[in-house]
């Protein structure tokens, strides 16, 4: 669907499909197509349905999204008209999705690595929280009881009994 | 001077030549003497715009960019689903347990549906054809209606089973847990409504662009507010499509269909 430029279709397609009813422009889709992704948009509806009741294990939510991503590009591409936007069109609904991207990516990120230090930090740190006084078996992790801040003075504060403690309330 | 003017010509010199003939310009007295666009202008295409196929890209484009920024008003709210859901998932693998699968599926048939009959309008629209727009607007309408009649009985089945957060709540459910499901339905009860919000605003949006329809004020080059329209409700459908795995879906793996709670 190549057009000479990146001009919606508002002149090219539909006034020639208009002027010409007779279904020769390639343009002017009969209602068949939107059928036909009914059918498919129906069949995937179906599929997400049952496929949810099969456990994968760690492919349950990837697969269920991915069909529901799949029904979208659909919609996106043959009921919204993408297939025939303009380029321009077509980064502009893009963009919407790469937000999407960053937004989810990097506040994912930060959730899922709040309990993750790097291995050479948290080796230092467990040797530091191993000779003091942590009550094992808390509700905190080792790792979450003794952060960056309060290394300081903490040779001092070692020698306090019951210092740490309240830590783990 | 004069001979210049009566022999430059209308467009600007810089401007992309889309087709050899002249801008169409419609008064709107074509029928019955009224303006016939969408803010009541006087012309079509707008006088600010080169020419027709220009003005309808801009409204292509601010629509797109409007639909960006709704996809992030709800991927906000997947997102704290998604956050809670890994902090709480024992209260929300019990909640989607307790949500109705075929009536969620049914909506969702419906909503696809919906969608086929707005594009079926639009392409009513390029045919030229008023009465098909109306036609399918209204079938539009009423699988909305359809869709809120199901939500209603749904939401209805939550109220006496006491899974309303703020109406009806029955605290004595899963004991500790309680406030994990609490937090499921609050989420749940949000993001399908912020939904039905939308499709709310849909419907009127579909009912004043059938009314426009039904003034013949649409033609074949010109049908760019149902266009817009049918964007949005496709949007609707697509947030639609992603609120089902997400709520209802993704914890079933540990039940068979047909199933009780």
């Amino acid at each position: 669907m190549a057009h000479a430029n990146d001009f919606p279709d508002a002149d090219h397609g539909h006034v020639r499909a208009a002027d010409s009813h007779h279904g020769h422009d390639p343009h002017d889709h009969g209602t068949g197509l939107y059928w036909i992704v009914f059918l498919a948009l129906a069949g995937l509806m179906i599929a997400t349905v049952l496929v949810s009741y099969i456990n994968m294990g760690h492919f349950n939510v990837p697969v269920a999204y991915g069909i529901a991503s799949l029904k979208a590009a659909l919609i996106l591409w043959f009921f919204m008209h993408l297939n025939r936007s303009t380029r321009l069109t077509q980064v502009f609904a893009f963009a919407s999705f790469v937000w999407l991207g960053i937004f989810l990516i990097m506040t994912l990120g930060d959730y899922i690595s709040r309990n993750m230090v790097p291995r050479a930090q948290a080796q230092t740190m467990i040797r530091k929280v191993d000779s003091y006084d942590v009550v094992s078996g808390s509700r905190h992790n080792k790792l979450d009881t003794v952060g960056p801040e309060e290394d300081l003075g903490v040779q001092e504060r070692a020698n306090t009994p019951g210092v740490t403690e309240h830590k783990n309330h | 001077m004069s001979e210049i003017h009566a022999t430059a010509p209308l467009t600007h010199p810089g401007s992309p030549v889309l087709d050899s003939q002249e801008p169409r310009q419609f008064t709107g007295k074509e029928t019955d003497g009224h303006v016939h666009t969408f803010f009541d202008q006087d012309q079509y295409p707008a006088m600010h715009f080169e020419d027709a196929g220009q003005q309808k890209l801009a409204a292509a484009l601010g629509m797109w960019a409007f639909l960006a920024t709704e996809v992030l008003l709800f991927a906000g709210l997947f997102l704290v689903y998604t956050i809670y859901r890994n902090l709480n998932h024992e209260g929300f693998f019990l909640g989607s347990h307790m949500l109705d699968i075929p009536k969620g599926t049914a909506n969702t048939m419906v909503l696809l549906l919906s969608s086929v009959c707005v594009v079926l309008a639009v392409n009513q629209a390029q045919k030229g054809n008023s009465r098909g727009i109306v036609r399918n607007l209204i079938f539009t309408m009423i699988l909305g209606l359809v869709f809120f009649v199901i939500k209603g009985f749904e939401w209805h089945h939550d109220y006496e089973e006491g899974l309303v957060p703020w109406m009806q709540w029955d605290g004595d459910r899963l004991g500790d847990k309680n406030f994990q499901l609490r937090l499921f339905m609050v989420l749940y009860f949000v993001m399908t409504g912020t939904h039905a919000a939308h499709m709310i605003v849909g419907m009127v949006l579909l009912g004043v662009v059938a009314y426009k329809a039904h003034q013949n004020r649409f033609r074949p080059d010109y049908y760019t507010p149902l266009e817009m329209v049918g964007l949005y409700w496709h949007f609707v459908d697509i947030v639609w499509v992603f609120l089902i795995p997400t709520l209802y879906l993704i914890d079933l793996y540990a039940k068979t269909p047909g199933g009780g709670h």
